[in-house]
């Protein structure tokens, strides 16, 4: 059975119905649209089922050949960095689209675009092929652009040509490492390939594996993003629309980290090994300039955009600890990310369509006559911060941990981000909820059967996650505690192995005799 | 082990959890009666409690220790945790004093708390603060004790907020939770520190492994979890959230000064002895800090006119002789103080509960007086708390603030028995005074008083009892029943050399007893004196005292000025000068072009140049290793 195949192309099925059945009332369509999400919500769990939570290597690999003449190859398969970002995207899509219900223009183009969306973003996390990917990658950009220029509130054409430009931007970069390493397949094998097991085995001298995971990075940074990179970041989140700001913080943010963990270091791991000190370094920057100017937001939805800068600074931090509990921490986060920030997006949009305001200082007391979405703003609140018991905490704390072994410095300092999150997160939930009401919000209404219904389930799976993360973490840590392995031990030159470091890596992962490390003893 | 009764413990935790889950969803539908469901559920614990108690009695002492696992909870890497409890003598006498005074806490609130429109959520949280409590003290390893750690932390957050519709009630509640939060950070540091250094984070293993630990991972590893300590049981320097915390509803304030939440930092710190002990330097810190924060708190506590601070710096004092007695390794002492302290501080805020409820929710000490005609009950409630906090014999406290106070002498430190006769000195001033204050001589405010009814006297009556008897029972010397019980973990009391004979030191303690308690009459309670005739005749001396020193004032001053300048500067940079560029270039670009409405290509360019500005950051900072 192709899976993976089954699982991207599926939303792409809704699309004919809905651009050739012009009677269709808006309802049918939303409908139709919510039950094709559904239906891929339930490929991605039969995915997850069949998913062997014990192997480090790819899994339900599938491969055609599709331009022979360059080499390109439709390749896809998951492992442990991508088949939670596969669940957690098709879990998250029906859940936006559930909060736009109301949405009263133009819906039938909006309900394609969210096809195609879930369709690229899907494709962009289970690509093994890097052109494959990277037109995945590249194809996020139109459908965003529009949701954003089309449904979006304020300056929405502004927001959407420099969320546009920026990513296009650093994908230049990418775009030229890529075609550099297909020249050194076609060099070093004779054939030109794109194919990433290929391509682990190509040998790169150092100073080459440095540009190339220069130019990964920076192309990636901008999709994290990284300080000064994120500036596009608070105008695209705040002037998009729900489930726009949610399909960004929850999905596309991940694209970045997870083209590091699948990319710079699969193939660069040298370089990975010599730049790891100082990324951890802009990653806490990250963390705590992020959370200073969230501190000062004064409306809702830029603060927890810039939370965001804060917290994808504990996911780069994780991966560059080179350690397997940074690193699983740091898949985790990414999952955490996308439930927590999603459902502040989520609950955000539920204010701001009762109160029409996302001003902090026009809110206030709203928690009085609205406790159901109040309680729903606190638990995403909670789990933001990273309280014990709710998921954020476990990738958080594994975080710090790797962080600790690696650099414990770096550690004490990422650790204020957690004081600062507490800090500025209460605070905006004290100016939005709690005070006396004003007037005009005295007859406000609570959460409806349908809001419920997109809340409770991100609720549900931040509970589980933060009670029991056994079943997520077990089927992270093979893939995290191989590819550390990896990093850590290839040296110059050696690559170029039979069989790609997965075949490699095969072996259960035992931890070294030395149980006990010292602080900084892994870190040199 | 691990059948029997034991094999039930986890009932502890679990019994108030599924209350919190009851009746969160189901409080509104419940009312008033959603009050004895979480009453019968903290009470079932305690018989819990009680049930594991005895089966541990009955084992010989050195096998007084059992695990009882749960599941497995994280695992990466090399690092796994597992949510496992613990029985042994410190967690069970922790979980006794926890349900026991947490269930008569919430009886009382049943009366409290019935005309609030939302009863149902409140005792939704109360349970859930209980539960976490519960899994805080019976955790078996460091992670775990740090969710029911964090656990409390957000409960403090939704009780001392629970009236948020006050702008000061909601205030308070982040307050406490941000600045006990700045601990929670040290203490998270130095579980993750002691991880790498022993290996392990379970209790067994890093607690035999405590004194193999090198000086220096020992000390920095005590000072984070005393950081952690420090914040959430109110000492210097992160005690500022504790007095604000009186928004909360009064069965909260109960709750958090008595049962649960600033017990917790004590327990952390007895707990981890072996560590501290592997310091040399982190127990002469908790006994500095313990001894600065019980007279700082207790001169501060004669200042305030608001009964409820007044008890909440007296917590605080009292929270650092604690402190204090933990840092001479008196840990049994520590503990005997916290039992103790739980019946009588429980029963001062119940009692000042009883007044504000009859009196129409006043809180000013000015406007009370004469109260033992209009509420006798009430008063002897209050009377027979203050004079156990003061430590007049036989009542509880008696007993356990002189052994402390004692063994200070007895172990050599002479500076620091003098020292801590005068904290205590200043305790028996500091609660007789809100007790003449309140109930003797007239009344100087408005309005008629009328007495709680019974079914909030029967709760207060079982916590006088206890604060009567707790005392000698436990502790009629300081090798008395509870040391005997904890040794296990505590280990023997190392009495030092000299100091004065313990018959004088019995006579010293009684006579400061009975000196403070005898001066605070003269001045409040005799009616010589008018209550404000201090603040009169040294207006800037009481304003230091009723500001506690300015120490807030100072906090709120560095968050206002310094804090809040650093965002706004970097707010600015951000818009201006990372983004600003951007925007700026493109209006130039598009004035010089002339093509003012077609703005776009300006931007395209404008940009474009950003972003490789901020690429030419990241790569001029990366490329250090090129």
């Amino acid at each position: 059975m192709p899976w993976l195949t089954l699982l991207v192309f599926l939303p792409l099925a809704g699309i004919p119905p809905l651009l050739l059945w012009r009677r269709a009332t808006d309802a049918q369509a939303k409908a139709l649209t919510l039950g094709v999400m559904l239906a891929d919500l339930g490929v991605a769990l039969a995915v997850l089922a069949v998913f062997d939570e014990g192997r480090a290597g790819y899994q339900l690999v599938e491969r055609a050949p599709w331009v022979r003449q360059i080499g390109l190859s439709y390749l896809v398969g998951v492992d442990g960095f991508s088949i939670w970002l596969v669940v957690l995207t098709a879990f998250m899509f029906p859940i936006a689209l559930l909060a736009e219900w109301d949405l009263g223009y133009r819906v039938r183009m909006f309900m394609v675009l969210s096809l195609l969306l879930e369709t690229v973003v899907l494709g962009s996390f289970v690509a093994l092929d890097l052109l494959l990917f990277f037109l995945f990658f590249e194809a996020l950009l139109a459908p965003m652009f529009l949701l954003i220029g089309v449904w979006g509130s304020g300056r929405r054409v502004y927001a959407s040509v420099k969320f546009t430009l920026y990513t296009m931007l650093g994908s230049a970069f990418i775009l030229v490492a890529i075609l550099y390493l297909w020249f050194q397949t076609s060099r070093q094998f004779g054939e030109g390939s794109f194919d990433l097991r290929q391509m682990e085995q190509l040998s790169l001298g150092l100073a080459e594996q440095r540009w190339l995971f220069l130019a990964f990075f920076v192309g990636l940074a901008v999709k994290v993003p990284i300080f000064p990179l994120h500036t596009w970041l608070p105008d695209a989140h705040t002037e998009a629309p729900t489930k726009g700001s949610v399909v960004l913080a929850a999905l596309l943010l991940k694209a970045g980290p997870y083209g590091m963990l699948r990319f710079n270091l699969d193939l660069f791991p040298e370089a990975a090994r010599v730049f790891a000190e100082e990324i951890g370094v802009l990653a806490v920057i990250g963390i705590v300039y992020g959370a200073i100017v969230a501190m000062m937001q004064t409306d809702v939805k830029r603060l927890v955009a810039y939370s965001s800068v804060s917290h994808m600074g504990f996911v780069i931090l994780g991966i560059f600890t080179l350690t397997p509990e940074g690193m699983s921490g740091a898949v985790m986060q990414m999952l955490n990310h996308g439930l927590s920030t999603g459902l502040l997006f989520l609950v955000i949009g539920m204010v701001y369509a009762r109160t029409h305001t996302r001003e902090m200082d026009r809110l206030g007391g709203v928690g009085q006559v609205t406790p159901l979405l109040a309680g729903a703003f606190l638990v995403a609140t909670l789990s933001s911060i990273g309280l014990p018991g709710l998921n954020n905490f476990v990738g958080e704390f594994l975080v710090i941990l790797g962080a600790f072994r690696a650099q414990p410095w770096l550690a004490a300092a990422a650790v204020t981000g957690i004081v600062l999150g507490a800090i500025y997160m209460l605070w905006a939930y004290q100016r939005t909820f709690h005070g006396p009401v004003a007037e005009r919000f005295r007859d406000l209404r609570d959460l409806a059967p349908r809001e419920l219904a997109v809340a409770l389930p991100v609720v549900a799976a931040m509970l589980a996650i933060g009670v029991y993360p056994r079943p997520v973490l077990d089927r992270i840590n093979p893939t995290s505690e191989g590819v550390v392995r990896w990093v850590r031990s290839v040296e110059v030159g050696q690559a170029g192995l039979p069989g790609g470091i997965r075949a490699r890596l095969q072996p259960e992962y035992r931890p070294p005799a030395g149980l006990h490390p010292s602080p900084g003893e892994e870190a040199s | 082990m691990g059948d029997g009764a034991v094999g039930l413990t986890w009932l502890i935790p679990a019994l108030p959890l599924a209350g919190a889950t009851l009746l969160l969803p189901a409080g509104r539908r419940l009312g008033v009666r959603a009050g004895w469901v979480a009453t019968a559920l903290v009470a079932g614990a305690f018989v819990a409690s009680v049930a594991v108690l005895v089966q541990l009695l009955s084992l010989p002492a050195a096998e007084r220790a059992a695990v009882v696992p749960v599941f497995r909870w994280i695992a990466a890497g090399r690092f796994a945790a597992d949510v496992v409890l613990r029985v042994d003598p410190l967690s069970m006498t922790m979980a006794l004093v926890v349900t026991g005074v947490g269930a008569l806490i919430h009886w009382y609130a049943v009366g409290y708390m019935a005309h609030d429109p939302r009863v149902g959520r409140f005792f939704a949280y109360l349970n859930l603060f209980v539960s976490f409590m519960l899994l805080l003290v019976l955790a078996n390893d460091y992670l775990l004790l740090y969710l029911g750690w964090e656990g409390v932390g957000l409960c403090s957050y939704l009780l001392i907020g629970f009236w948020h519709e006050r702008p000061a009630a909601a205030s308070a509640a982040k307050k406490a939770f941000v600045t006990t939060r700045i601990g929670d950070a040290a203490l998270l540091l130095g579980i993750v520190l002691l991880w790498l250094h022993a290996g392990s984070l379970g209790f067994d293993a890093v607690l035999a492994e405590g004194a193999e630990l090198s000086t220096g991972a020992a000390t920095a590893i005590s000072l984070l979890l005393l950081a952690g300590a420090v914040g959430k049981s109110a000492q210097l320097p992160l005690h500022v959230w504790l007095p604000d915390a009186m928004e909360g509803p009064t069965p909260v304030s109960a709750l958090i000064h008595a049962a649960t939440m600033v017990t917790a930092g004590v327990y952390l710190v007895v707990r981890s002895h072996p560590i501290f002990e592997a310091s040399g330097v982190a127990l002469p810190l908790v006994l500095a800090i313990g001894l600065t924060s019980a007279l700082y708190a207790g001169l501060a506590s004669i200042g305030q006119f608001d009964v409820k601070r007044a008890l909440a710096y007296s917590t605080m004092s009292q929270i650092g002789l604690m402190f204090f007695a933990a840092g001479m390794r008196m840990y049994s002492g520590a503990m005997l103080l916290l039992v103790c302290h739980a019946f009588y501080k429980a029963l001062l805020f119940l009692a000042s509960g009883n007044v504000m409820h009859g009196l129409g929710d006043e809180t000013d000490l000015r406007r009370m007086g004469g109260l033992r005609r209009e509420m006798p009950t009430t008063a002897a409630w209050f009377a027979i708390g203050a004079l156990a906090l003061a430590g007049i014999p036989p009542l509880s406290g008696f007993f356990a603030k002189d052994h402390i106070v004692a063994f200070a002498s007895t172990s050599g430190r002479t500076a620091a028995w003098i020292l801590a006769s005068l904290a205590a000195f200043v305790s028996a001033v500091y609660i007789a005074r809100p007790l003449f204050l309140a109930f003797a001589g007239e009344r100087r405010g408005p309005g008629h008083a009328h007495e709680a009814p019974l079914a909030m006297q029967a709760p207060l009556a079982l916590l006088a009892a206890g604060s009567v008897v707790a005392g000698a029972v436990l502790g009629w010397r300081a090798e008395g029943a509870l040391d005997g019980f904890l040794r296990p973990v505590t280990g023997a009391l190392e009495h030092g050399e000299g100091g004065l004979p313990e018959g004088t030191l019995l006579l010293v303690s009684l006579a400061i007893a009975l000196a403070g308690v005898g001066s605070a009459w003269w001045i409040w309670g005799s009616g010589r004196l008018d209550p404000e005739a201090f603040p009169r005749r040294r207006p800037e001396l009481a304003e230091w005292l009723a500001r506690a020193f300015y120490v807030n004032d100072l906090y709120a001053w560095l968050v206002r000025v310094p804090g809040a300048g650093l965002g706004r500067v970097l707010r600015l940079f951000d818009d201006r000068v990372v983004d600003g560029a951007v925007n700026g270039l493109g209006r130039d670009v598009a004035r010089a072009a002339r093509v003012a409405p077609v703005i776009q290509s300006g931007f395209v360019r404008s940009y474009a140049l950003l972003f490789l500005l901020g690429a030419t950051v990241l790569l001029l900072f990366l490329g250090t290793r090129i």
